[in-house]
């Protein structure tokens, strides 16, 4: 049922491409789909390396509301609780993902670096990306 | 050098010399002390300044490693697109305010961001007034590779607040490390070993003139110190030079004074009884000693002058004096007196001998007159003067005697004179009167007889008168000789006198064809006319005689104080050998021999000249060329005797 659901909302996201949250890659980078849960993973920094390439996440701005969503539906986790999971982790010298200020840096961002990965709003793509992962959104959400 | 400066020279050396020396080195060992303090602040300051230095650029190069590690430097990656860094470093350098400038490139040295606009996206060049403070920059994530460079620009004047206060200064390149003395300045110059300040000096210096400003301060404070000092030593050395050398100057003056004027009754005046007052009083001491034996020597002197006088009037008196007792009693009684000591003439013999020649018979004969003896010891003076005495007496015996002998003699001569006049007088008579007879019959007889008598008592009768003239000439000789002619001075025409000797000779002249001339300067003249004219005579007939042809002349004239009267004629003339022996008797030239003459003529003229203090002479330019005699007569012993 669940995967049904997925597809349903995959296919829906195909048919209405416009106004989602697009995860991207370099063009050079060898990475061409990954599952939410990849995306989840890279993003709490649980996984590093996807394909033998290390995965670096590029977030936005705290307050961004792309951000918001992404941390809603992507990532799971409210702010307080990414806080906490994030002071656990510097224990461990992990840091959370870079932050870049605007999606134009994190296109340009991640078309530079090698398993660079970050998301932006699906009109900001640009040439030289590949979307690895999209985010549907509700028409409210857009 | 005199006594003054002597003394100020000691009076110098031992007070304010020692001053001069300690105050010279101890302003030397100051300003040493202070030269080598000032360079101790001098090294220290720079080494604060350089640390200063050092920690600012520690500070900037701790600031910039910590920025390199902000999450905003990945922007580099994206070329800053959204200015995070660029406005970081802007709010940095608005924090820190510095000179200069934060840049960040990317690894290719582009600048991705600075904290000056204008200088985005263009390669970093950086002026070298300028250090350069830089720190790579690594990605915060994934293998953490190299993303580009921060640096922080900073330019040099951001030193100057260290380098306030006194002379500091920050060079480049080369240059002397240590000290130096430039200008005005002692620097010290250090180099920065550390980057970014390689190839930088830190110079720091002091103005000499503020480090020695204090050494100046105390030496103008010596400097008015010695003067003062030197002032005060110069109005002690017055007051000390007036109180000793005054007197010692009034003594020198005193004793030139008495020296040029020769008064010794000055003295120097004593106030003072230290040394110098001592010196006076013994100098005025030796004044009145030498006063005294002066006045004493004046009246010795006067003593002696009268001595001297009454030794000069005895012996004028003993010299007039020329009977012989008289002379001997006033004698003795003078020196009796100038001896103070009784004095006896004795015949025994003792004492001093008088000797002396007195006239025994006709003749002078030296003997003993007798002795003069003092009584008790004598001094050598006295003794050396008595036989002074003793000779003055027998020269004044011998004199008297000489005088008494000349006399008897000048009688006995004068008889013998009269006795030879009366002799010639009477030969004179006795010889002539048989040559009258002779001459007178002859003459008689040359008339009545005729032929070869008559010649014959003719040539009895020329002889005889030769024979006259010869006796005449002859006496008159003789009488010149002995002295019978008397000379008497009378007042004498001399024209008459001319006119008259002239017409004696004027018949000879006639019969031989000779010219008579006449020529007198001369009017009236006092002499012995007899005399005068026997002369003239006698060269006036030899004029005649001696001449053949042509004329004589004669003539009188004046010349200056002598009379001259001159006989010329233009006769045989005289060699000039012979010119002076014709005036002796009993010379003739042969000429004068073949014309017969007595040889006495010319004699007689010298005798008779002498006679009235004239001379005569000749003149002649040898034989043949006519001859001049003359008679001069001084014209002061032509006085009338009226």
């Amino acid at each position: 049922m669940r995967r049904f659901i997925t597809l349903l909302l995959i296919g829906l996201v195909s048919i209405v491409r416009g106004g989602d949250i697009v995860f991207i890659v370099g063009e050079d980078t060898k990475i061409y789909r990954l599952t939410k849960d990849q995306v989840r993973e890279i993003y709490l920094k649980e996984i590093n390396f996807i394909n033998g390439v290390e995965v670096v996440p590029v977030n936005l701005p705290a307050g961004n509301p792309l951000r918001k969503i992404v941390e809603e539906k992507v990532i799971g986790l409210s702010g307080e609780m990414l806080r906490i999971y994030w002071n656990r982790k510097y224990v461990y010298g992990v840091e959370p993902p870079i932050v870049l200020s605007s999606e134009k840096a994190v296109v340009k961002f991640v078309k530079k670096v090698k398993g660079a990965i970050g998301y932006v709003r699906e009109e900001n793509l640009d040439e030289g990306v590949r979307v690895v992962y999209r985010l549907k959104l509700n028409e409210s959400e857009k | 050098m005199n006594l003054k400066s002597k003394v100020f020279a000691v009076f110098f050396a031992f007070s304010f010399l020692p001053f001069l020396i300690f105050a010279i080195f101890s302003l030397y060992q100051t300003k040493n002390s202070l030269q080598h303090q000032v360079k101790k602040e001098i090294k220290t300051r720079n080494e604060i300044i350089k640390k200063s230095i050092y920690s600012e650029v520690e500070k900037l190069r701790a600031l910039l490693s910590t920025w390199s590690k902000q999450q905003i430097m990945n922007d580099i990656i994206v070329d800053d697109v959204d200015k995070r860094i660029a406005s970081f470093l802007r709010k940095a350098q608005k924090v820190l305010n510095f000179k200069g400038y934060i840049v960040c490139t990317d690894p290719e040295g582009y600048v991705v961001a600075s904290s000056v606009p204008e200088i985005e996206g263009i390669k970093l060049k950086v002026r070298s007034d300028f250090i350069v403070l830089k720190t790579s920059v690594f990605s915060s994530f994934g293998r953490r590779e190299k993303i580009g460079e921060l640096y922080i620009i900073y330019s040099l004047e951001n030193f100057k607040k260290f380098l306030k206060g006194s002379y500091a200064e920050l060079l480049k390149g080369k240059a002397e490390t240590g000290f130096s003395e430039k200008g005005e300045f002692i620097t010290y110059t250090s180099e920065f070993e550390k980057e970014p300040l390689k190839g930088y000096y830190l110079v720091t210096g002091e103005k000499k003139e503020v480090i020695f400003s204090s050494v100046y301060r105390t030496l103008s404070f010596f400097s008015l110190i010695s003067l003062f000092s030197l002032f005060f030593t110069f109005i002690g050395f017055s007051f000390f030079t007036f109180r000793i050398f005054k007197p010692l100057e009034n003594l020198t003056i005193t004793i030139r004074d008495i020296t040029r004027s020769g008064d010794y009754s000055k003295r120097v005046s004593v106030k003072s009884k230290d040394e110098v007052g001592e010196l006076s009083r013994a100098f005025n001491e030796l004044l009145n000693k030498v006063e005294n034996l002066l006045s004493e020597l004046e009246e010795e002197s006067r003593l002696r002058f009268r001595l001297f006088v009454k030794l000069v009037e005895m012996i004028q008196k003993t010299l007039k004096e020329e009977n012989e007792e008289r002379l001997f009693s006033y004698t003795l009684r003078e020196v009796e007196e100038l001896l103070g000591k009784r004095v006896r003439f004795t015949k025994e013999k003792c004492g001093f001998e008088v000797r002396a020649k007195v006239i025994r018979g006709e003749e002078l004969k030296e003997e003993t007159l007798g002795y003069i003896c003092p009584e008790g010891e004598l001094s050598p003076e006295a003794e050396r003067f008595l036989i002074s005495v003793c000779n003055l007496l027998s020269a004044q015996v011998e004199r008297v005697n000489l005088l008494k002998l000349e006399k008897t003699l000048r009688k006995k001569a004068e008889e013998s004179s009269r006795a030879k006049s009366a002799f010639l007088g009477s030969i004179s008579h006795e010889l002539k009167t048989p040559l009258h007879a002779i001459i007178g019959f002859s003459e008689y007889l040359s008339e009545v007889l005729e032929g070869e008598l008559r010649e014959a008592s003719e040539s009895i009768n020329r002889s005889g008168k030769y024979l006259l003239s010869l006796i005449n000439e002859i006496l008159d000789f003789v009488k010149a000789e002995a002295g019978a002619f008397k000379v008497k001075s009378a007042k004498v025409n001399v024209e008459e006198l001319v006119e008259e000797v002239m017409k004696l000779v004027e018949h000879a002249a006639r019969e031989k064809g000779l010219e008579l001339r006449k020529n007198v300067k001369v009017e009236d003249i006092c002499t012995d006319p007899i005399v005068l004219k026997k002369i003239l005579l006698n060269f006036l007939s030899n004029a005649v005689k001696f001449t053949e042809k042509g004329y004589v002349e004669l003539g009188v004239i004046k010349k200056g104080n002598v009379v001259e009267f001159y006989v010329k004629d233009t006769g045989i003339g005289i060699e000039k050998e012979k010119q002076r022996e014709i005036f002796e008797p009993f010379t003739q030239t042969e000429e004068g021999m073949r014309r017969g003459g007595t040889g006495l003529g010319l004699a007689l003229c010298k005798k008779l000249a002498d006679l009235i203090g004239g001379s005569v002479g000749v003149y002649s330019e040898g034989k043949g060329k006519g001859s001049l005699f003359f008679l001069k007569i001084p014209r002061d012993l032509l006085e009338c005797k009226s």
